[in-house]
């Protein structure tokens, strides 16, 4: 029985013992059918399943709750080295884009902010503290995330979409070793380890792009705009909170597409369209919920 | 040193010259577009069904983004609002930002997520199956038949789907804050036209929603375009096209804000 448990399928086929060993059923024991009914037989406690095998092949049972239990079973296979691999190709390869993009955005804010300011109030105390508070407890969180979604969920899904499209899933399935394990868990745990790192690089430079929009355009002086006397507990707590959670789904979704690639020449493409809009639609929608059930449980304050 | 600055300038001069390519490839994609409309040969039939495939397709992520822009505006704005008691300033500050900030590049960026890379995707795949030679070998002008409907589907697209995002998003705003706030949609209401908002600041946002919709049309056109190496590189050609749609969107955003001149 330890011999047949580590072969593809074959296994719990074999030890149900009424159909011998055909040339159909050869062929047909490589395929996800079959891997359900392995599935099928490991939860009623008989069989083990290969270590971290837990994807099933069948289409038709694809759904993101599937990818997510396959995903924290795998975890435990992952090897530290792809973790650190992945965690360079997310993190440091995406830091320039997010930087730049950060500090666009930093800068308009602050000058939007000002001109608004100028036209109720000529007061412009208020706006350096404001803005620190915003980026801290939403903006920048919510922007990495969403720039995140895009980068790094695009690579994700392209990456897996090709690999799926090029049957190299498959290959990797016929070569025992599991592709969740393999390609998802990794690009998980550094997305994971490396969003809330990334929200913290990118936030300062939102923070320094302001403060320099602030000192040419309005003339705050910096030791006047950077002072943090809004930013409350409650607002670290919700930025690294969106942080984690957003490192959180944007892989999973993305994978989740990447691993259900079409086969066809169109496929990748709409893989990588659905990894971003759903990654993308998933940042915004966690950001207000985290958002609005922190104010609640806080009272408002 | 010497060999590390030398590998640094090449590095340098190859990014340089990448960008001047794309920014080249992308005004070439407008210049055909806009040629073969100003030929009138842009086909009308290719038209409407982009704008159906395109602008119809993207309706649900454009309003259900919209609402939850709304919302976030508003528990954004929840601390400092009643921190200092300034319920009323609720529909001016979320107006605010989501006429003339947010609304648009939170817009812009779910368009280039769902329209820009679907239209990369089709373009790609076009393009590494040869059919875009194809269409060379019969005659049929790729800009007039391709190019041309997209790039004009896409431009519609995102202006009239910020306009529709900007309705729903205040609509939003204006729920989240009654059940979250408890501010009276009235309230929001007024607050949101007690005369510091103006038409101006919907213009604004506009003129963004125009910008981000040539910038989203050409970028992922022209990524579409030059995809090469089979399923695969129609995957690579949507991410680079996604990323640097997000790029262009951003650095409009700074062009059009700081170039509007401060009311």
């Amino acid at each position: 029985m330890s011999g047949e448990r580590h072969s593809l399928g074959g296994g719990p086929r074999t030890s149900k013992a009424s159909r011998g060993p055909s040339a159909e059923g050869d062929r047909r024991s490589l395929r996800g059918s079959d891997y359900a009914l392995a599935l099928s037989t490991v939860q009623d406690g008989d069989v083990q399943p290969m270590p971290g095998f837990v994807l099933p092949h069948d289409e038709s049972r694809a759904s993101l709750l599937v990818t997510v239990r396959a995903t924290a079973s795998a975890l435990a296979h992952t090897e530290p080295s792809a973790v650190v691999a992945q965690a360079y190709e997310i993190g440091v390869r995406s830091l320039p884009f997010l930087c730049l993009v950060l500090a666009f955005v930093g800068g308009i804010i602050v000058y939007q902010a000002g001109i608004q300011a100028m036209r109720i109030v000529p007061d412009t105390s208020g706006i350096g503290p404001g803005y620190i508070e915003l980026l801290v407890r939403d903006l920048a969180a919510n922007l990495t995330g969403l720039m995140l979604a895009t980068r790094v969920g695009a690579s994700i899904a392209a990456e897996l979409g090709s690999m799926k499209v090029t049957d190299q899933l498959d290959a990797m399935r016929l070569c025992q070793t599991d592709p969740v394990a393999h390609l998802v868990a990794p690009r998980f745990l550094a997305c994971v380890l490396v969003t809330p790192i990334l929200t913290i690089i990118a936030g300062a430079c939102a923070l320094a792009s302001g403060t320099a929009v602030g000192a040419i355009a309005f003339e705050i002086r910096p030791q006047n705009f950077l002072d943090p006397r809004f930013v409350t507990i409650g607002a670290l707590v919700s930025g690294f909170l969106k942080s984690v959670a957003f490192g959180l789904a944007i892989p999973l979704v993305s994978a989740h597409a990447g691993l259900y690639t079409r086969v066809g020449s169109q496929g990748v493409g709409d893989a990588t369209t659905s990894a971003v809009v759903g990654s993308s639609v998933a940042v915004i929608v966690l950001g207000f919920f985290i958002g609005a059930i922190l104010h609640i449980a806080l009272g408002g304050a | 040193m010497v060999r590390f600055s030398a590998a640094l300038l090449a590095q340098l001069g190859q990014a340089l010259v990448a960008l001047v390519g794309a920014v080249g490839t992308q005004a070439m994609v407008l210049a055909a577009a806009a040629s073969a409309t100003l030929r009138g040969q842009c086909d009308g039939e290719e038209l409407r069904a982009a704008l159906l495939r395109l602008g119809l397709g993207s309706i649900p992520v454009i309003v259900s983004t919209a609402v939850f822009v709304g919302g976030l505006m508003v528990v954004q704005s929840a601390p400092l609002l009643t921190r200092f008691g300034a319920e009323s300033y609720l529909g001016w500050g979320a107006g605010f930002g989501i006429l003339r900030e947010v609304g648009p590049v939170l817009t812009g960026l779910m368009i280039s997520g769902r329209v820009g890379s679907n239209n990369t995707a089709e373009l790609g795949t076009l393009t590494v199956t040869e059919q875009v030679d194809g269409l060379r070998a019969l005659a049929i002008d790729p800009a007039g038949y391709l190019i041309a409907p997209r790039v004009w589907a896409i431009i519609l697209t995102t202006v009239i789907g910020t306009v529709v995002s900007m309705l729903v998003a205040l609509v939003g705003a204006a729920a989240v804050g009654l059940f979250l706030l408890h501010v009276h949609p009235l309230t929001f209401y007024n607050g949101l036209t007690s005369g510091m908002l103006t038409w101006r600041d919907a213009l604004h946002g506009l003129a963004k929603a125009f910008a981000f919709g040539v910038v989203i049309a050409s970028s992922s056109t022209a990524f579409g375009l030059s995809a090469s190496g089979g399923p695969p590189g129609v995957g690579r050609a949507v991410g680079a096209g996604v990323v640097s749609t997000a790029v262009l969107i951003f650095a409009m955003d700074a062009l059009v804000s700081l170039t509007a001149r401060a009311p």
